[in-house]
C-alpha cells in the first residue's frame, strides 16, 4: 500500500503551521511597542469599562443553544430531499411536509413554554 | 417513484405519536387540562394495543407481516413483546398518577417523554432492519435518560440520569459500530439479506461482538450493569418499574432475534459469550443484592440477576428456551410492576420510605399492602404456585434439555441465594417493630393495579398453560 | 484511491479515543465530546463501507446518526444544566450520592 499520494497533504500541513508563526514573528520584529492606558483597555474603542465580565454564561444561553442544535441538525434531512426532489415527487413532498410539521410542532411547544423569551 | 404505504402497520406508531403530541401540548395549557394528561397517554397506549391485537395480529400468519420492505415487520414474537411493553406502560402510567401528585411535580411532559420511549420500543421490536434497530434504541433511550432525571430538584434523580446517559451513550456507540461492521461485511442492513451472507470471518465476529455488548448494556447484564442500580434508585419509583421491565424485555427480545435469526451460523461463537455473561450476571446480581440497605436498590440488583436468568435461556438455543424466556418476561412484568408499585406508595410528600428500616411493621399497619408485597417477593424468589417459579422452571427445563445441566444448576443456586434477601423484606414487614408511625396514602388506582398484579401472579402460577401456549406460538414464529 | 483499510483504521482509532475519553475524563462536557467522536467514527466507517460497496444505505444511516447525536447532545446538555443548578459543578467525581 502506497502513501505517496498523501505527500501534498503533508506539505499543506507544514505550510499551514508555518504561515501564522512566520507572520507573527515578522509583526513582532517590526511593530513599535508603546503601551498606554486606553490602548490596554478591553475593546480598545473608547467605551468605558464599568464592570468585570461575567464568568458564567446565563443558563438561558443553554436553552437557546439546545433549541438551535435540534433545528440546525434536523434540517440535514432537507438537503438530500431537495437534491432528489423531482425523482421523489409527491411522495417525497408529503413525507417532508410531515417531517417539517413534526419539527414545527416542537418549535411551537418551545415557544409556548417561553423558551424563546429573553427576560 | 412508487412507494406504497401500509397504514395498518404504521398505525400503532402514529397513535403513539399522536399521544406524544397531545400530552406535550397539554403542558402549555391550563391546569384543569393538564390533569388529564395521564388519561390521554393511557388511552393512546391502550388504543395502540388494541390496534396491534385486532388489526395486525390477524394479518400475521406463519410468516411475518412486512411493510415498507421490512422496515416494519410484525411477527407473533414481536407482537408478544410489544404487548408486554404496552401493558407495562399503562401500569406505569397508573402508578405515576399518584406518585407525581404526592410529589407535587406532575407535568404532562412526563407522559410525553415515556410515550416517546414506548414508541422507540415498538420501532425496535417490530423491524427487520438494522437502521430501525439503531433508531429505535435511541428513541427508547434518550427519553428514558430524561425521565430518570425527571425529578430535577433531587440530586439523586439527576445524578442517576447523567450516569445512565453517559453509559447509555457508550452502549449506543457500540451498537452503531457493530452495525457498521455487519454492514461492511454483508453489504446490507436488512436481516434477510444478511442471513444469506453470514460467514464466520473476523468482520462478522467483530460486528456481532459489538452488537452483543451494546444490547447487554441495555439489558443491564454484568459487566455492563454499572448504570442500573444508580439509575433505578434515582428515578421516580413508577419510572423504575417501567424501566426495569420494558427496556429489558426489548433488549433481550431483540438480542434473541438478532442472534437466532440473523446469526444462526455463528451459534458456537456467540453461545460462549452469552454463557459467560449470564453466569456473571446471575452471580453478581444476587450477591450484590444481599448487602443492600434499601429495598429499592435491592430490587435494582435483583432485576440484574433476572436479566441473568433470561440470558441463560438464550444459551439453550431452542424454541423451548425462547418460549421459556417469553413466559418469564410476562410473569416478570406482573411481579416487578407490583413490587415497585408497592414501593411507590410508601411516600409522604417528597420523601420515599423504601429502606429496610422504613418498611418495618408495614405488614401490620397496612395488611393489604403487606399481602401484596409478600406475594411479589415470594414470586421473585421463585416459590412454587407463583408465576416466578413457573418462569424459572420453563427456562431451566429448556437448559437441561439442551444439555446445559451445570448452567441450570448455577441458575438454581442463584435463585436459592435470592430467597434470602427477598424473604428479608417479608421478615422486616411482619416481624419487626417500627418506632415511627407513618401515614401513607393508599391511592385507590395504585392499589387496583397492585391487586390485579398479585391476583394474576397467583393465577398464572397455578394455571400457566394458557400463557405458556401463547409464548410457545410466539417463540416458534419469529420471522 | 485511499484503500478501505485506512478509513477503517482511522475509524477504529477515533472510536478508541472516544471510549478512552469517556472513561478517563472527569469533566462532563469533555465526556460529551468523546461521545460525539465515537459516533462520528461510526459515521466514517459507514461512509467508507458505503463507497467501497457501491451501496447507498450506509450514507443514509449517517444522516440518522447525525440527527440522533444532536438529540443525544440536547438531552445531555439539559441534564448537565440541571446538575449544575443543583451542585454548581460539572465534574463526574462530584456524583457520589448513589453508591453500593
Amino acid at each position: 500500500m502506497s502513501h505517496a499520494q498523501y505527500i501534498p497533504l503533508l506539505i499543506f500541513l507544514v505550510i499551514a503551521l508555518l504561515f501564522p508563526l512566520v507572520t507573527l514573528a515578522i509583526a513582532k520584529f517590526f511593530r513599535p511597542a508603546k503601551y498606554n492606558k486606553s490602548k490596554l483597555s478591553p475593546y480598545e474603542c473608547g467605551i468605558e469599562v464599568d464592570k468585570e465580565p461575567e464568568r458564567n454564561f446565563h443558563v438561558r444561553y443553554y436553552v437557546v443553544a439546545v433549541i438551535f442544535l435540534i433545528f440546525d441538525v434536523e434540517t440535514v434531512f432537507l438537503y438530500p430531499w431537495a437534491v432528489k426532489y423531482r425523482a421523489l415527487g409527491l411522495f417525497g413532498f408529503v413525507e417532508m411536509a410531515i417531517f417539517l410539521i413534526i419539527l414545527i410542532f416542537g418549535y411551537v411547544y418551545a415557544w409556548k413554554k417561553g423558551a424563546l423569551e429573553w427576560e | 417513484m412508487n412507494v406504497t404505504v401500509n397504514m395498518t402497520a404504521l398505525m400503532p406508531l402514529i397513535i403513539l405519536f399522536a399521544g406524544i403530541s397531545l400530552t406535550a401540548l397539554m403542558g402549555t395549557m391550563k391546569d384543569s387540562v393538564k390533569r388529564l394528561a395521564g388519561l390521554v397517554a393511557s388511552i393512546s397506549v391502550v388504543f395502540a394495543f388494541w390496534w396491534v391485537m385486532e388489526r395486525i395480529l390477524p394479518a400475521i400468519g406463519t410468516a411475518a407481516m412486512e411493510s415498507q420492505s421490512g422496515m416494519l415487520t410484525y411477527s407473533y414474537y414481536s407482537v408478544f413483546l410489544s404487548g408486554i411493553v404496552l401493558i407495562t406502560a399503562v401500569a406505569a402510567f397508573a402508578l405515576s398518577e399518584h406518585y407525581l401528585l404526592e410529589e407535587d411535580f406532575s407535568h404532562p411532559e412526563f407522559y410525553a417523554i415515556l410515550l416517546a420511549s414506548i414508541t422507540g420500543m415498538m420501532v425496535m421490536l417490530n423491524t427487520s432492519n438494522f437502521v430501525n434497530i439503531f433508531i429505535g434504541l435511541e428513541l427508547l433511550s434518550i427519553p428514558l435518560y430524561a425521565s430518570v432525571a425527571y425529578l430535577r430538584y433531587k440530586p439523586e434523580s439527576v445524578e442517576g440520569g447523567l450516569k445512565y446517559f453517559i453509559l447509555g451513550a457508550i452502549a449506543s456507540g457500540f451498537l452503531a459500530y457493530g452495525i457498521a461492521m455487519i454492514y461492511g461485511a454483508s453489504g446490507s442492513l436488512d436481516f434477510i439479506t444478511i442471513v444469506k451472507t453470514v460467514k464466520t470471518d473476523s468482520l462478522f465476529r467483530l460486528g456481532l461482538l459489538f452488537i452483543l455488548m451494546g444490547l447487554a448494556f441495555k439489558a443491564a447484564a454484568v459487566p455492563f450493569h454499572m448504570w442500573a442500580p444508580d439509575a433505578y434508585e434515582g428515578a421516580a419509583t413508577p419510572v423504575t418499574a417501567f424501566m426495569s421491565i420494558a427496556p429489558k424485555a426489548v433488549a433481550i427480545g431483540v438480542l434473541i432475534r438478532i442472534l437466532y435469526s440473523v446469526f444462526p451460523q455463528m451459534v458456537d461463537y456467540w453461545r460462549e459469550a452469552v454463557l459467560v455473561l449470564s453466569i456473571l450476571t446471575v452471580i453478581v446480581g444476587n450477591f450484590a443484592a444481599i448487602v443492600q440497605q434499601s429495598v429499592k436498590r435491592m430490587l435494582a440488583y435483583s432485576s440484574i440477576s433476572h436479566a441473568g436468568y433470561l440470558l441463560m435461556g438464550i444459551v439453550a438455543y431452542s424454541v423451548e428456551g425462547v418460549s421459556g424466556i417469553l413466559f418469564y418476561l410476562a410473569g416478570y412484568m406482573l411481579i416487578n410492576t407490583g413490587a415497585f408499585g408497592v414501593l411507590s406508595l410508601l411516600k409522604i410528600g417528597d420523601d420515599d420510605f423504601v429502606s429496610y428500616d422504613d418498611i418495618r411493621g408495614i405488614g401490620y399497619r397496612y395488611p393489604l399492602l403487606g399481602i401484596f408485597m409478600s406475594v411479589f417477593m415470594f414470586s421473585l424468589a421463585g416459590i412454587p404456585a407463583t408465576v416466578g417459579f413457573m418462569g424459572k422452571f420453563y427456562v431451566f427445563k429448556a437448559l437441561i434439555h439442551a444439555n446445559y445441566m451445570s448452567l441450570a444448576l448455577v441458575g438454581i443456586g442463584g435463585s436459592l441465594v435470592s430467597v434470602y434477601y427477598y424473604l428479608r423484606v417479608v421478615v422486616h414487614m411482619y416481624m419487626k417493630e417500627n418506632p415511627e408511625e407513618r401515614k401513607f396514602n393508599l391511592n385507590f388506582l395504585s392499589m387496583t393495579v397492585l391487586a390485579i398484579c398479585s391476583v394474576l401472579v397467583i393465577a398464572a402460577g397455578l394455571f400457566p398453560a394458557k400463557i405458556a401456549d401463547i409464548a410457545n406460538v410466539a417463540a416458534r414464529f419469529m420471522n | 484511491m485511499v484503500p478501505l483499510i485506512d478509513y477503517l483504521i482511522l475509524s477504529a482509532v477515533l472510536f478508541t479515543i472516544g471510549i478512552i475519553g469517556i472513561l478517563i475524563r472527569r469533566n462532563i462536557i469533555t465526556i460529551f465530546m468523546s461521545i460525539e467522536i465515537m459516533l462520528n467514527s461510526v459515521n466514517l466507517a459507514f461512509v467508507a463501507f458505503s463507497r467501497f460497496l457501491g451501496n447507498m444505505d450506509g450514507q443514509i444511516v449517517v444522516f440518522f446518526i447525525f440527527a440522533v447525536a444532536a438529540a443525544e447532545a440536547a438531552v445531555g446538555l439539559a441534564l448537565v444544566v440541571a446538575w449544575f443548578k443543583l451542585k454548581e459543578s460539572i465534574q463526574v467525581d462530584d456524583m457520589k450520592l448513589l453508591k453500593g
